[in-house]
């Protein structure tokens, strides 16, 4: 059985032994922080098919998780799951420490769910729209405390508007608003940005984060990934029903990566830099782009300086020598293969 | 009551202002120019005020149940339509709130006008031509009978997709609605569940007004007897409560089975309560003894198959009940009463319900002193078709982990309806053989089915009449036993799954992502257990 969890940013895998039947009891977990969400070989089947297969995820308190993946990978079957909107085939899944396999209903009163293509309802007033979920969720409202909420997701001047004339970016915002009532520990979206114009975007993951500030857990979906490494503190990412790996961006793609991506920049021609760095076997791939050196670099960091005085003593004119930035996306395209169920 | 957040939504939008004053305004309409029109045509007052009265309640009834079965059918269906459903299972009220609101609030439309028709038809009430008593007593049928029908509504919205197929369930129902009005105003009948029909109930008040005696204002019930109303109102609410506790089942999750078995025990109780009391006192007639026996067991044969219907589950959820099994969990898994999943087989259900169907019918036979051989196996094939029908249900189920509700029903409907459908005339007491119906038929001329329709067919010819009954049992026990048995194989296969995926992570035969995506994990493994130091092998993977 194995597990991942999160701490500070950092992603710790570890092979359970098999008397753990709750992963965050075993003593690794209790040393590195409880997690918020917890989930224990969660698998999902509908028929033949397999849509969600034995994934372990760990979330911490107040961070904001992305889930990436393809169509068909196996994201919206997990947050529905977590929602308790479908029950799992097999495994666990404990919120807050409650089994949302066994106790849905208390589950449900921690938790937020924003679904991708999610309604609400036009015929109602902005705040007769929170009015209804406060009633739902047993919270008093006042026109006090509801325009506390509005004035968060910048709608106070909608107040009296009904939900059906909003915009796109406004609806998404009431959606959120929505669970502001009664302030769910967590909060799961399913491709909240879909259809977002810029700007709204923006203010979306403005409004996660003070919500993660705020002592929110959040969990979202999304395909667009310059957005997710914007906002998330942690990523897993997911393929085929299978949660492929799990952590901090940067924690996987230091840990993920086999060699160095290293940029060269020469005065004048390249030729002979490359020979010298034919020379060197810890170097690969070298070739020449758009007048750079692009190489690969199996060496550690630490190696860095030694290649670098080599090429010096070579008489090789360096201008630029640095490691290529990697994001998301190029954390995405390694890992996944883009197939779907 | 009324300060059910669901209710309060939907009356804020479907009651806001203009909407209001329109429905109200066209009601007023409606009521006041009928008036109008049959002031000008009737010249005797008291026939006037009468018959406006009863036109009124009567469209107050028909218009305003049809309306509010057609508005309650589209509530839940529009929340899938329009995205809001699972916000909907998800708020923290609870299922059955949340359901309460719904059943005040889906058809509050038509609650409007049938309020602004009760205002008119209490008109008759202040000429002094109808006593206020009746018209409180009108107005109380009307809004049972709405409710009631707004339940039905409610259930059909919660167990389809689309509005489009809700209405289809709730045309059908139109039609039998339509179709008993007849049933209702006839006089001739006593049974109780004539009264269950609004129209029987304004037949009663009519005669009580006009000071006829034709209509019987009580029915027997256990050798005593009920008032008409008392009977009305006691299955009207039950079936409201029960369509009311099915819906609520769908809004708890659509994955369940339509009824706990607690609520399945209170429906068996009510059912059969209505069913000895209403005919207890024909039972002891003693001409019609095995007739009104065999009726007895159609009835409940119905009842159970029903039951096994409402008490099996999704494939889904029993497919997640074989995961969470151990080795050798396969006969505990097919005859458990609970699980953690809140929903189990309907198997045991089944047994225990056949046993207290057979108490109920062997009390009864012994009652009506016709204690024969045919007369118990009659009970054993009662009995053995709902844990029969439990078992194919389950077997379905596990078989196809898909569908199995709806594959069983056409199953256990083409076995009901192909024999008699197929078979020729000449050959009809074959069937007996393998259709209960057909069995109870003889048994109901006969209870040592030693008689045949007509005299014409001789008895020799008739099949024995433990086949069919031998038949129900050995069915019931294969059905069980094969669900046990596929059971048990889906459990070996899950247990061998694991033992394969934890024996290795990359055996021979996994395709090519799945290497992939062990690799990468392989790699995150070795990443943490030696940073930066990275071996060719894992390089090359991933």
């Amino acid at each position: 059985m194995q597990g991942c969890f999160f701490n500070s940013g950092d992603c710790y895998c570890h092979e359970f032994p098999a008397a753990y039947s709750d992963p965050c009891k075993s003593p690794l977990s209790q040393a590195k922080g409880a997690a918020l969400i917890k989930t224990q070989g969660l698998t999902r089947r509908y028929g033949s098919m397999t849509a969600v297969s034995d994934v372990e995820l760990h979330v911490p308190r107040n961070t904001i998780f992305g889930f990436i993946g393809p169509n068909g990978a196996g994201k919206t079957t997990t947050l529905r799951m977590l929602a308790t909107l479908l029950r799992p085939t097999a495994g666990e899944i404990f919120i807050d420490g409650i089994s949302a396999v066994d106790d849905p209903v208390a589950v449900r009163q921690r938790l937020g769910y924003l679904s991708d293509n999610f309604g609400l309802y036009d015929d109602l007033k902005v705040w007769e729209y929170l009015d209804y979920f406060s009633g739902a969720y047993h919270v008093e409202s006042s026109p006090e405390s509801l325009d506390m909420i509005l004035d968060l997701v910048h709608l106070t001047h909608k107040r009296e508007e009904m939900v059906g004339k909003l915009s796109r970016g406004m609806r998404q915002r009431l959606g959120i608003a929505r669970m502001l009532v009664y302030q769910p520990k967590v909060i799961l979206l399913d491709e909240p940005a879909n259809g977002l114009d810029p700007i709204a975007r923006i203010g979306l993951r403005d409004l996660l984060k003070t919500l993660r500030d705020r002592g929110t857990t959040i969990i979202v979906s999304s395909h667009i990934l310059t957005e997710l490494s914007d906002m998330c503190d942690t990523v897993g990412i997911m393929e085929l029903g299978k949660l492929v790996v799990a952590g901090s961006i940067e924690t996987i793609l230091a840990q993920t990566r086999s060699h160095f991506q290293l940029i060269l920049e020469v005065l004048g021609p390249c030729e002979a830099a490359l020979e010298v760095l034919k020379g060197d076997a810890r170097v690969r791939d070298a070739r020449i782009e758009n007048g750079k050196i692009l190489m690969g670099f199996t060496g550690t960091r630490e190696d860095l300086p030694q290649l670098h005085k080599s090429l010096a003593l070579a008489d090789v004119p360096v201008i630029a020598f640095f490691p290529k930035a990697e994001n998301l996306e190029d954390l995405f395209l390694r890992l996944s293969t883009g197939a779907t169920n | 009551m009324f300060n059910n957040p669901e209710f309060v939504r939907l009356y804020r939008t479907k009651l806001r202002g203009r909407s209001l004053m329109m429905l109200a305004l066209s009601s007023c309409l409606i009521f006041g120019l009928m008036l109008a029109v049959m002031q000008y045509n009737i010249d005797n007052r008291t026939e006037l005020y009468l018959s406006y009265f009863f036109t009124t309640i009567g469209l107050q009834c028909g218009i305003g149940s049809l309306y509010a079965l057609i508005l309650a059918s589209q509530n839940i269906t529009l929340e899938r339509e329009r995205n809001t459903y699972d916000f909907q299972r998800l708020v923290a009220m609870g299922p059955w709130r949340l359901g309460f609101g719904k059943l005040l609030g889906a058809a509050c439309e038509a609650y409007v006008g049938l309020a602004v028709a009760g205002v008119f038809a209490f008109i008759p009430v202040l000429a002094g031509v109808v006593p206020g008593l009746i018209w409180f007593k009108s107005q109380l049928v009307v809004l049972v009978f709405t409710t009631m029908v707004s339940s039905f509504g409610l259930l059909a919205s919660s167990v389809t997709m689309k509005t489009a197929h809700a209405s289809g369930i709730t045309v059908f129902l139109m039609f039998i609605m339509l179709s008993t009005i007849g049933f209702g105003i006839m006089r001739s009948g006593n049974a109780i569940w004539f009264s269950a029909n609004p129209s029987r109930v304004f037949a009663e008040f009519h005669a009580e007004i006009t000071q006829a005696s034709y209509v019987p204002p009580r029915f027997t019930f256990f050798g005593g007897w009920i008032p008409l109303m008392a009977a009305f109102l006691l299955i009207n609410l039950s079936a409201t409560a029960l369509f009311f506790v099915l819906t609520v089942r769908r809004l708890i999750d659509e994955e369940l089975s339509y009824l706990r078995p607690k609520h399945a025990v209170a429906t068996f109780i009510i059912f059969e309560v209505l069913v000895l009391g209403s005919s207890w006192d024909i039972y002891t007639y003693q001409s019609q003894q095995s007739g009104l026996l065999a009726t007895f067991h159609a009835v409940n044969l119905v009842l159970l198959i029903l039951l096994a219907f409402g008490l099996t589950s999704s494939a889904e959820l029993l497919r997640g009940r074989i995961s969470r099994g151990g080795p050798n969990d396969h006969w505990k898994i097919t005859l458990e009463r609970a699980n953690p999943l809140q929903d189990s087989p309907p198997v045991m259900a089944m047994i225990l319900f056949g046993a207290a169907y057979a108490v109920l019918a062997l009390g009864l036979t012994l009652s009506v002193g016709l204690l024969t051989g045919p007369s118990l196996a009659a009970i054993v094939m009662i009995a053995s078709s709902g844990v029969a029908t439990a078992g194919l249900l389950l077997y379905t189920n596990v078989f196809l982990e898909k569908g199995g509700l709806r594959i069983a029903a056409v199953i256990i409907g083409a076995a009901f309806a192909i024999p008699p459908m197929f078979v020729s005339y000449f050959v009809v007491e074959k069937i007996t053989a393998i259709s209960p119906i057909a069995w109870l038929v003889y048994f109901g001329i006969s209870a040592d089915m030693d008689k045949s329709p007509g005299g014409y067919i001789r008895v020799s010819e008739i099949p024995s009449p433990y086949t069919c009954p031998g038949l129900c049992l050995a069915l019931a026990i294969l059905l069980v036993t094969l669900s046990a048995m596929r059971i048990r194989f889906l459990l070996d296969m899950d247990q061998a799954q694991r033992k394969r995926e934890k024996a290795t992570a990359e055996s021979a035969g996994k395709d090519e992502h799945v290497l992939r995506v062990e690799a990468n994990r392989a790699l995150l493994g070795a990443a943490q257990a030696q940073p930066g130091e990275q071996t060719e092998n894992e390089t090359t993977k991933t």
